[in-house]
C-alpha cells in the first residue's frame, strides 16, 4: 500500500480502501434509490377503464334510451361511439363487454365484446371474494364494471352491463425510434 | 515554522499533497451524486410520461370539436433545458400514440383508444390540442 493508504506502521490514513468501500456502498444506495423513484410509472390504466365505460354510456344511451340500432346485428360498436379498432382489437390494451338485458334479465341481442377477451378472466379473478379479499398482480388490466336501468323501443325497461378494461401503460420511446 | 494543521504541514511535507488529494476526491464524489440527484429530480423522464399519459386521456375524454388548453410551461423550461426546442409534442395518428419529448433522448409514448383526428400547436406556454371528427378538416 502505499503513503496514501497506509502509514509505515501499517495504520490506516485518511484514504483507506474502506473508505471508498463505504463511499460506494453509499453511492449505488443513492443511485438505486433515485432510479427506483423516478422511474416508476404513473398508473392511469383504472381512470382509462372509467373513461372508456363512460364513453360507451354516454354513446349509446341518449335521455335514458338506447340510441337506436344497438339491438341489431349490425350495430357497430366501434364505429358510433368513435373507438379506434387498432388500439383496441389488434394492439390488445383494452377489453369491452356489452351486454344488453331487459327487465327479466334475459339478454336482448349479443354481447358485444372488443379488445383483448384475455381480460375477461383477469377482471373476475381481481373482483373481491367473500371476505372482501382480492387478488391480482402488477400488470393485471384495470377494470371497470357497471349495470345501469335504461329504456328502449316504447318505454320498455332493460339494463345495460358495461365491462372495460385496460392494460395501457404507455412506453419509454428510444432516441432511433423518435428520430 | 512549520505548522501541524489541516493543510499546512508536516516535517516532510508529504500530507499536503495527500490531504488535498483527499478533499478532491471527496468533493467530486459527493459532486456526481448531487448532480445525479438533482439532474433525476428535474429531468425530462418524469414530465414526458405525466404530459404523455395527461394528454392522451383528455383526447379519450373529449367530444370531437372540442379545443383543450394545457399550461406547458414546466415542460417548455425542462425541453430548454435539455436544448430541445421542436416536436415536444406529437401525435401519432396511426397508431393512435401521444408522444411526448423533452430531451434528445427519445421520450415517451401513451396510446388512446379514440378514433379522432387530433391536431396539437404550442402557442406560448401553452399546448393547444382540437379534437376533431375523423374526415372532418375543419370541425
Amino acid at each position: 500500500m502505499g503513503k496514501l493508504f497506509s502509514d509505515r506502521k501499517g495504520g490506516e490514513k485518511i484514504m483507506s480502501v474502506w473508505w471508498f468501500a463505504v463511499l460506494i456502498v453509499v453511492g449505488t444506495g443513492i443511485v438505486i434509490s433515485v432510479l427506483i423513484f423516478y422511474s416508476a410509472d404513473v398508473d392511469v390504466r383504472y381512470t382509462e377503464s372509467e373513461i372508456l365505460y363512460n364513453k360507451i354510456v354516454d354513446c349509446v344511451v341518449q335521455d335514458g334510451f338506447l340510441i337506436d340500432g344497438v339491438l341489431t346485428k349490425e350495430f357497430d360498436l366501434m364505429k358510433t361511439c368513435n373507438l379506434n379498432t387498432k388500439v383496441i382489437n389488434e394492439e390488445k390494451l383494452f377489453y369491452i363487454k356489452m351486454n344488453i338485458l331487459d327487465e327479466n334479465g334475459k339478454s336482448l341481442r349479443e354481447p358485444i365484446i372488443k379488445g383483448n377477451v384475455l381480460f375477461l378472466e383477469d377482471c373476475k379473478i381481481q373482483e373481491p371474494d367473500e371476505n372482501g379479499k382480492t387478488t391480482g398482480a402488477k400488470y393485471y388490466p384495470k377494470c371497470s364494471e357497471n349495470t345501469i336501468n335504461v329504456n328502449y323501443g316504447e318505454d320498455k325497461k332493460g339494463k345495460l352491463e358495461i365491462l372495460t378494461a385496460s392494460n395501457n401503460l404507455g412506453r419509454k420511446i428510444g432516441v432511433t425510434e423518435n428520430a | 515554522m512549520l505548522k501541524r494543521g489541516w493543510l499546512i504541514y508536516d516535517k516532510r511535507g508529504e500530507d499536503i499533497f495527500m490531504n488535498v488529494i483527499f478533499i478532491v476526491a471527496n468533493l467530486l464524489f459527493f459532486s456526481m451524486f448531487m448532480i445525479f440527484v438533482f439532474k433525476a429530480s428535474t429531468g425530462a423522464m418524469i414530465y414526458e410520461q405525466a404530459y404523455a399519459k395527461q394528454i392522451a386521456m383528455l383526447i379519450d375524454y373529449s367530444e370531437p370539436k372540442t379545443d383543450i388548453k394545457i399550461d406547458f410551461s414546466k415542460a417548455i423550461s425542462v425541453a430548454k433545458e435539455n436544448e430541445k426546442i421542436q416536436n415536444l409534442v406529437k401525435v401519432d395518428e396511426v397508431n393512435k400514440e401521444v408522444i411526448v419529448s423533452l430531451s434528445g433522448q427519445g421520450g415517451y409514448g401513451m396510446k388512446y383508444f379514440s378514433d379522432y383526428k387530433v391536431e396539437t400547436e404550442l402557442v406560448d406556454n401553452f399546448l393547444l390540442i382540437h379534437i376533431k371528427e375523423k374526415g372532418v378538416e375543419n370541425g
